[in-house]
This record gives C-alpha cells, sequence and structure tokens, in this order.
C-alpha cells in the first residue's frame, strides 16, 4: 500500500476523530486546532476527494441547516480500508519512533 | 425549504462566482462549508470581517481547487489521446494520408517562411534604418522619363545635406573606376576586387556596419585610405593581426594606405562591398565628383530627422535645385529629377536601372506566401474531407459517448484535441523533413536557405499560432459535425444521411483542383517563359566565346605603346590556330552598359538631345559576334576617317529621327560636342537580359580600351587553348589575374533568379498536386467504401462494370470541370501581370490552359476510378452476406 501523504493522514485521522459530524467545516476546525496553521477550505477538499477515491473515505450528503444558507453537507465516513490506513499509518509512526526517549530532540536544541 | 436571506446577511456576491467557477460543486455542499463558517464569523467578529474573512478563504482555496480542475481534465485528456490514438492506429489510411499531406504541406509552408523572412530581413539590421533615404535621380528629356536610375548626380548629397536642417548626415558612394587590381607586393598577392567603392566620411555612422579596427570617419576623409572587410585583410594579410598601417598597390599605380578593418557586411544588405576608398582619392579624376549636377553614378544615403515626412522634403529639394536644373537642361538637354526612396523599400520594391545589386521582387514574395497558403490549406483540406466523409465509423462513438453522458462541447473537444495532436505529429516531421531536405532543395534551386528561424522565439510563436488557428479552422467544422449526431438513430442501426456534409465536400475539392489547375498553369507558363529566354535568337553569336576581363595593371605609361601592346597581344592569340578571332570593347554583350551620353542630330538643338548607350568597340566587333549590318558598313581598318564614325542600332536610329536606314548614312550627328558620322545601321540585338526592351546605342571606334576581350574559339580542345591564352596574357600583362568566364554561360545567369523561381513554383506547385491527390485517393477510398452496398446491389440487378465506374466517377467529371473554369481565369491574370516583367515574352497559350485541365481530369480519374474499378469488380456476395 502507498503511504499517505501528510495532509490525508491528518485529515482521516480528523474524520475517523470526529465520528458522524466530520464534513468539512469541523474538519477545518478540528485541523485549525490541532496543528496551530490556518487551513483554507481548498486545502481540505483535495486530501478529502483524494482519500474518497482512494476508497479510504465515503460520503454522503446531510441534512441542509438554515446556517449554511439552507445548502447540504456533505458527511465523510471510514471505510474499512480507511481504518487500515490509519492503523498502518500508527504502525509505521510507531516503528519510526521507536527508540527515543522522551525529551532527547529537545535537548538538541 | 429556509429562506436564508431573512435569517442572515447575504454572503459575498463575486466571491461566490469564483468558488462557483472552480469547484464542481454539484449539490452545493462546499459553498454551505464556506457560508457555515461564514455565519459563525458574523456572531464572532461582525459582518465586515466575516465577509473580508470569507474573501480571504475562498481567493486562497483556489490553487487547491483549480489543480484539482486541470488534474480532472488531464484525466480526460489522456482519454482523448488513447482514443486520439487508437483512431490513428486503426485507421491508417486516414492517419497515414492526413499526417502525410499535413507534413509535406507544413514542411514547404517553413521553407517559403524562411525564404520570405530573408527576404523581408534586407538592411533591416541598421540602427537609424528607419529614418536612412537613399537619393537618387530620375533624368526627364523632352518631358518624357528618359533615365530613372538608384544612382544620384555627384553634388545632390551635399548640397542637400547644406540646404536642409532635417537631414541630419548624408553619404555618396560610387563605384566607377574604384575596383581593380589590389595587390599586396612584399606576399606577391595580386586579386581583381569588384566590390569596391569610393565612399565619404559618414558611411559607419549612418549605417550599422560594424567596424573592428580603426576609426572609419578619420579614414575616409583623407585620400588613399582604404577600409577593408573582414575576409579581404584574412585574404592580404593572413596570420598578420593588425593590417592598419600597411599598403596595398591599386592597379600598380597606387598606394593605398590600410585605415581601418570592418565586419564582412552581411547577406541581408541590399549593399556589399569588400573595400572602401576614401572619396577624397577620387577627386584625381576630376572635381566633377564633387560637384556635378549632370553625371550620376553616385549612391547618395540621407540621415533624416525622426520624423522628416519625406515627400514633402523631395518636393522641397526639388524646388531648392531649379537653378541648377535649368542649367544642366541648357547644356545636357535634360532635366535630373532628386527622388527619395526608403532604405527598407530597396530590396523589395526598387528596379531602377543602376541597382547595386540584383533585386528582389516584393510579387515574388507574395507569390510564394500565396503558394504556401494553397500547400497547407490543401493538406488541412484533406482532413475535413476525410474526416467528415467517414463519420460513419465514428458515428457510434459520438452515440455512446452521449449516452453516458457526454456533453456536446465535450465532444468537440475531444475531436478538436484529435485534430490538434495530428497537427503536430506533422509539425514534428514536417520538421525533420525540412532539416533533411533542406541541403537538396538548395541544389536545386540553387538557393541558400538555411533553417535559421528556429533560432528565433518569434517564429515559433508564429508557427505555433499558425498551427493553432490554421487547425482550430479546419478542425471545427468536422467537430461540429461529428458531433452532432443524434445517439438514439444511430444506436437504433439507423443508417446514416450520408447527404449530409457532401455539398461541402464537394465545395472544397473543388477548391484543391483549382488551386492545383492553378500551379499547373502557372508553373507551366513560367517554364515556357524560361525556355523561350534561353532559346530566343539574340541576334548575335555567343557561341564558343570567351571574355577576358580586361589588364587594368599596366606598364605602359603613352598610348603608343598602351595601343601597340593591345594589337600584338590580340595577333599573338590569332597565332594560335583554335582561335577565330579577337575582339576588344568596353562591354560586351550580356553586360550592362552603364555608360551613357547624350547626343543629337548636327541640324537640332540641344532640347532634342536624348540619352544613348555607348559601346566603345575595335574593328573585329561586329564580325566576331556576327552581328548584322541592316545599311552601311561595319568599321573597317581601310577607312582612316573611321576614328570620326559611328555606328547606330535601329532603335538609336529611330532616337535621333531618321526615317529609314539608308537616310541615316553619311549623317552627322553631335556626341561630346563632336561631330560624328553615321556609317552603318545595325540590326537591335539584345544586349542586356530579355527583361529589357532594346536600348538606343550607339557605337564608336576606340583602341584605348581597359574593359573586356573577347576570343572567339572553334570547337577545339578548350582547356589547351586555355592555357594558351593565359600563357600569352602572362607575357604580356604580368600582375594582372588571369579573369575569364565564357560568353554563353553569362547570358545564362542572366536569368538565374527567374530559373530559381520558376524551379521552386514547379516543386511547390508539384507537392501541392501530391497532396490534393492524397485527399482525392483518400475520400473516394472512404466514399466508396460507404457505398460498398449500394454496388453490390445494383450489380446482382444486372449493373455493368462500366456504367458502376461512371456512376462513381461522374460527379468528380463536375467538379473538375468546374474548378477549371474557377482556375483559368485568376491563372491568366497572374501569368499576364508576371510576364509584363519582360520585353520580350510568350503569348499565354491555350494548350497550357488545356494540359491543367487534362492532368488534373487524368490523375482525378486514375485516383477514383481505381477504387470504383475494385469496388465494380469485387464479387456482390461478399459486400451484402452480411445483411
Amino acid at each position: 500500500m502507498n503511504l499517505l501523504g501528510r495532509a490525508e493522514e491528518l485529515v482521516l485521522l480528523a474524520v475517523w476523530k470526529l465520528g458522524d459530524d466530520a464534513y468539512c467545516v469541523p474538519i477545518k476546525k478540528h485541523l485549525v486546532k490541532t496543528t496551530g496553521k490556518d487551513w483554507v477550505f481548498g486545502a481540505v477538499y483535495a486530501p478529502l476527494e483524494r482519500l474518497e477515491k482512494k476508497g479510504l473515505l465515503q460520503s454522503s450528503l446531510g441534512d441542509p441547516t438554515p446556517e449554511r444558507g439552507g445548502k447540504r453537507k456533505r458527511i465523510y465516513k471510514l471505510t474499512k480500508a480507511g481504518v487500515k490506513a490509519l492503523i498502518e499509518v500508527k504502525k509505521v509512526e510507531k516503528a519510526m519512533w521507536d527508540n527515543i526517549s522522551e525529551g532527547v530532540l529537545e535537548k538538541l536544541l | 425549504m429556509i429562506n436564508k436571506k431573512t435569517t442572515y446577511p447575504g454572503v459575498p456576491v463575486i466571491a461566490e462566482r469564483i468558488l462557483k467557477l472552480f469547484s464542481d460543486d454539484l449539490e452545493n455542499t462546499k459553498s454551505g462549508d464556506f457560508e457555515e463558517e461564514y455565519n459563525e464569523n458574523i456572531k464572532l467578529y461582525g459582518v465586515k470581517k466575516a465577509k473580508l474573512l470569507y474573501r480571504r478563504q475562498i481567493l486562497k482555496s483556489i490553487p487547491a481547487a483549480a489543480g484539482q480542475s486541470i488534474y480532472r481534465s488531464l484525466i480526460m485528456f489522456k482519454n482523448y489521446l488513447r482514443i486520439a490514438y487508437r483512431n490513428f492506429a486503426n485507421n491508417k489510411v486516414f492517419s497515414s494520408i492526413n499526417i502525410l499531406g499535413l507534413s509535406i504541406g507544413m514542411a514547404v509552408c517553413l521553407v517559403i517562411i524562411q525564404y520570405v523572412v530573408r527576404e523581408m530581413s534586407y538592411d533591416k539590421f541598421h540602427e537609424n534604418g528607419k529614418n536612412i533615404f537613399r537619393l537618387r535621380t530620375d533624368s526627364i528629356t523632352d518631358g518624357k522619363l528618359t533615365d530613372s536610375g538608384a544612382d544620384c548626380v555627384a553634388a545632390a548629397g551635399k548640397a542637400v545635406f547644406e540646404d536642409f536642417p532635417e537631414v541630419l548626415d548624408y553619404v555618396k558612394l560610387s563605384r566607377t573606376s574604384a575596383g581593380g587590381i589590389f595587390a599586396h607586393k612584399e606576399r606577391k598577392l595580386e586579386f581583381r576586387e569588384e566590390r569596391v567603392y569610393f565612399a565619404t566620411s559618414s558611411m559607419f555612422n549612418i549605417f550599422s556596419f560594424e567596424m573592428l579596427l580603426g576609426d572609419a570617419e578619420k579614414a575616409l576623409s583623407e585620400p588613399n585610405n582604404i577600409l577593408i572587410s573582414r575576409s579581404i585583410a584574412e585574404k592580404y594579410f593572413k596570420e598578420d593581426n593588425d593590417p592598419i598601417g600597411k599598403s596595398l598597390s591599386f592597379n600598380g599605380v597606387l598606394d593605398y594606405s590600410v585605415m581601418g578593418v570592418f565586419e564582412d557586411i552581411p547577406d541581408e544588405s541590399h549593399m556589399k562591398f569588400d573595400i572602401l576608398t576614401s572619396f577624397p582619392t577620387m577627386l584625381r579624376y576630376g572635381d566633377w565628383v564633387e560637384n556635378s549636377w549632370a553625371y550620376t553614378t553616385f549612391y547618395t544615403y540621407l540621415l533624416l530627422k525622426d520624423g522628416t515626412d519625406p515627400v514633402d522634403l523631395e518636393i522641397r529639394i526639388n524646388e531648392s535645385i531649379k537653378s541648377q536644373v535649368e542649367e544642366i537642361r541648357k547644356e545636357w538637354g535634360f532635366k535630373p529629377v532628386l527622388k527619395l526612396q526608403h532604405l527598407q523599400d530597396i530590396h523589395l520594391r526598387s528596379n531602377h536601372v543602376r541597382e547595386i545589386e540584383q533585386n528582389g521582387d516584393f510579387r515574388l514574395v507574395y507569390f510564394m506566401l500565396i503558394i504556401a497558403f494553397f500547400v497547407l490549406g490543401i493538406a488541412w483540406i484533406n482532413y475535413i474531407n476525410l474526416s467528415t466523409a467517414r463519420s460513419l465509423t465514428r458515428a457510434k462513438e459520438v452515440g455512446v459517448r452521449k449516452v453516458m453522458g457526454a456533453f456536446r462541447y465535450q465532444l468537440i473537444k475531444q475531436f478538436l484535441t484529435e485534430f490538434m495532436l495530428l497537427n503536430l505529429i506533422a509539425a514534428a516531421i514536417s520538421i525533420m523533413i525540412m532539416q533533411i531536405a533542406l541541403p537538396y532543395f538548395n541544389a536545386f534551386t540553387d538557393m541558400h536557405i538555411s533553417f535559421t528561424l528556429w533560432l528565433s522565439a518569434s517564429f515559433w510563436a508564429g508557427f505555433i499560432l499558425l498551427i493553432l488557428t490554421g487547425g482550430l479552422l479546419s478542425g471545427f467544422y468536422p467537430a461540429i459535425f461529428l458531433s452532432s449526431f443524434r445517439p438514439i438513430s444511430i444506436l437504433k442501426g439507423k443508417l446514416i444521411n450520408s447527404v449530409k456534409g457532401r455539398g461541402l465536400r464537394k465545395g472544397l475539392v473543388g477548391f484543391q483542383f483549382a488551386s492545383s489547375v492553378l500551379l499547373i498553369i502557372c508553373t507551366l507558363t513560367v517554364q515556357q517563359q524560361l525556355r523561350y529566354l534561353q532559346k530566343k535568337d539574340l541576334g548575335i553569336d555567343v557561341e564558343q566565346t570567351l571574355i577576358l576581363k580586361g589588364a587594368t595593371v599596366s606598364a605602359d605609361r603613352s598610348r603608343e605603346t598602351y595601343v601597340k601592346r593591345v594589337e600584338t597581344f590580340k595577333n599573338e592569340l590569332q597565332k594560335n590556330p583554335s582561335v577565330i578571332s579577337t575582339s576588344i570593347s568596353n562591354f560586351v554583350p550580356s553586360e550592362d552598359v552603364w555608360l551613357i551620353l547624350g547626343a543629337r542630330k548636327v541640324t537640332d538643338t540641344v532640347e532634342r538631345q536624348k540619352e544613348y548607350h555607348i559601346m566603345r568597340v575595335d574593328h573585329d566587333f561586329f564580325d566576331l559576334y556576327d552581328m548584322e549590318m541592316i545599311s552601311g558598313r561595319a568599321f573597317s581598318k581601310d577607312f582612316q576617317s573611321d576614328e570620326r564614325a559611328v555606328i547606330v542600332n535601329e532603335t538609336a536610329l529611330d532616337h535621333l529621327g531618321f526615317s529609314d536606314p539608308e537616310s541615316a548614312l553619311d549623317q552627322e550627328i553631335i556626341m561630346k560636342n563632336n561631330e560624328f558620322k553615321i556609317i552603318g545601321v545595325v540590326k537591335n540585338y539584345n544586349q542586356e537580359s530579355l527583361k529589357e526592351a532594346f536600348e538606343p546605342t550607339l557605337f564608336y571606334l576606340t583602341d584605348l580600351i581597359r574593359g573586356r576581350c573577347a576570343i572567339k574559339l572553334n570547337t577545339g580542345n578548350i582547356s589547351e587553348t586555355i592555357s594558351y591564352i593565359k600563357n600569352t596574357w602572362d607575357n604580356y600583362y604580368p600582375g594582372n589575374p588571369f579573369d575569364y568566364f565564357f560568353l554563353d554561360e553569362n547570358y545564362h545567369a542572366l536569368y538565374d533568379s527567374e530559373r530559381q523561381f520558376g524551379k521552386m513554383f514547379g516543386l511547390f506547385a508539384l507537392f501541392a498536386i501530391i497532396i490534393a491527390c492524397l485527399g482525392l485517393f483518400g475520400l473516394s477510398y472512404f466514399t466508396t467504401i460507404q457505398r460498398i452496398k449500394e454496388i453490390g446491389i445494383r450489380k446482382v440487378l444486372g449493373a455493368s462494370e462500366m456504367s458502376l465506374v461512371r456512376l462513381l466517377t461522374r460527379e468528380l467529371t463536375v467538379i473538375i470541370a468546374v474548378s477549371n473554369i474557377i482556375a483559368w481565369p485568376a491563372a491568366g491574370f497572374l501569368m499576364v501581370k508576371w510576364l509584363q516583367e519582360f520585353a520580350f515574352r510568350i503569348n499565354l497559350s491555350w494548350k497550357v490552359f488545356f494540359t491543367g485541365f487534362a492532368v488534373t481530369f487524368i490523375i482525378a480519374m486514375i485516383t477514383v476510378g481505381y477504387q470504383s474499378l475494385r469496388a465494380a469488380l469485387s464479387n456482390p456476395v461478399n459486400s451484402l452476406r452480411h445483411e
């Protein structure tokens, strides 16, 4: 399996964490909060659509709400492949950070 | 449905539009996201800030979104390419005809563009280019234009420069007696240099020729200085890096100091010179070279102030020289009129006498562009015809695509992509063809076209633009046509009406034929005229005649020894049995006679004086060239009085005002203030190229000639005879290079540019016809395939093979007939125009027109007839059993 891009990885994780409420606005909010960077919608749509194309996410149309000007939400959900991809990411992450004790990097500064 | 407007302020309109433009937001989920955030921000920061944030959000999202949409269209594009490839591979006839035709067409186009660009780029490299004008002189005698020279009277340049403040600078050049034998004495190097001019000091200030060494202005203002080109420097001084201050001897009488070296003159200059001699050197011929208003042969260029109106200036100049003109008219009988001519018009639009070199012709450039247009147009038409004719094969694809949800514009995009791809492949091939074929082309046409354009960005821009526009224009109709099919009727298997698009196809085939006919007629007429030029009886014998360029370095200091040496040299040559006769004259036939003098009958007043070409000849001249005397006799040694005798040609007889050849005999004329008696009238012969009419010419006797020595040989061993002549020459005229040419070759060379034109024209016409035939072949191939069932049924019902062939070719016969009728007047018009260039020309012959018809008809019948015959002969079972 191809490794996910960093943006894809973050978005995938965010979708999973948000559960039933995973559409673009909260995803973006979550990303802004966790990364501390300013994300624009365009930068969120691209990985979302790529992930859907790869079959790691699937989307469905949600209910319209008044604050959305009566427009519907596109709600994303992880597929089985998506969950597997996250496990894979976690494994790789863990392997990469293995044997590196807490605070070692900070000492280098 | 919730009415958002009552609850929330609307989102910024323009930003929302941009969002729609860039995203494929079918269910509006994305704009919903943006709007949700916007409404939240209103609560947090107020409307103003929220709008700002909304806009920023959208603008920042564009790169990512655009990336997505390009990516998406690339996927489709990839599919188009794949389908295009499959189509090309499946229909080899179709794709090879198109690619072959297009690439040949483009290669022809490239050659022509290269040629045209070169012709148009003459004299464009001068920084002051747009402000440089040539001042030239027309001579008006008796109210009629009698001479229209590229050169100017001697005094005009300086006078105009001094009188008019808007004339910033001027330069005067003359090649009269400037060329000759230049020798490096120590190295014993001697060469005849002919591209030599006297030049005044501003030469390099006005023109942007590049000086490599030395100060041109200073060098040209003092006598006996010369500037030489880089190649001349290499020729005489070889490894000697600094020729400055060295000397070269001129004709053995003068020593010139080399005061500067300039870069070789580029090909794209209407004047090319190897050596410039400072103008003060010329003063040794007399001060007329400075202040004569009668003597022309001085090429004069003016540098005008920015924004000067040349038309107005020309009028004022002529106004200012009135008194001088009047004096000239009284003394010489003609009025000089000064004319301004833009430097950059000289190469293509100037055709005066005494041009510095043979100029180009803008009409030829247009001719070539027309051919380029035809050739490429014919190739593009092939695509239109073939792709609409075989629309049946693409119909199912179009149907399926439409059913799957393709919009029409997407189909159009697909077909255009396909055609563009075809064009690109052809363009790539055409450049290869050009690279491979150019040397052969140059050898065949004797041109020097090199494909230098590929270095220039503007060429690529133009070439790509040409392919795009031409491609779009010719690809558009088939794309519209093919995408118009209705999926239901196609997929039901209903036969598509193949009549659709046939009218247009017929028209386009007609256009192809008409252009082919036009090109055939033009080619044949040009060839006929060329053959006529070479075959026409010139009125003189030019075969087996060797011409020696005269000796200019001479040890003889007195007239007697000079004449004596000429006499003994001629006698020495006559001793060889291969030499029939020899003659010395200032010009030989085939040369431009630039010596022109005024003359008139003794009984006429000076106002009736006209200008005549002057040939100075010896006693053997008329005999050697086998010229026919109409009345009187040629010069003879038996008559001492012939020193003051003149022989006139028929035209001169007419100009002098004699009614018949007999009555002119023993009459006197005045020339150079001396009286000459007419002793004979010679029949007109073609001294110059057949483009020129017969000029009025006077022949008089001289023994002091440094011009040409003609030697008539019999058909013995030519090379042996030449080496005999060379030995004799070296004995009599040491220090003079042995330069010779053959007279018939020189006549031949007069038509080099016409021959070049004829060859180019013929070659390109051939390509045009080949491409048209390719297209016709393809068209008949596809239409016959489509009618194969019809043919089968007809055959089963008893139609004969011949009647089937007739059926299939009938339509084409009509098209050919109509296109001939259209092409004939156009070709006739063009060719009459072209032939007007020649004083001696053929009449347009009906045979040529008929040949145009016959060739197209036969080729078309062979191409189509072959297909039809094959279809007619095929077994109907094969075509019908599947139903």
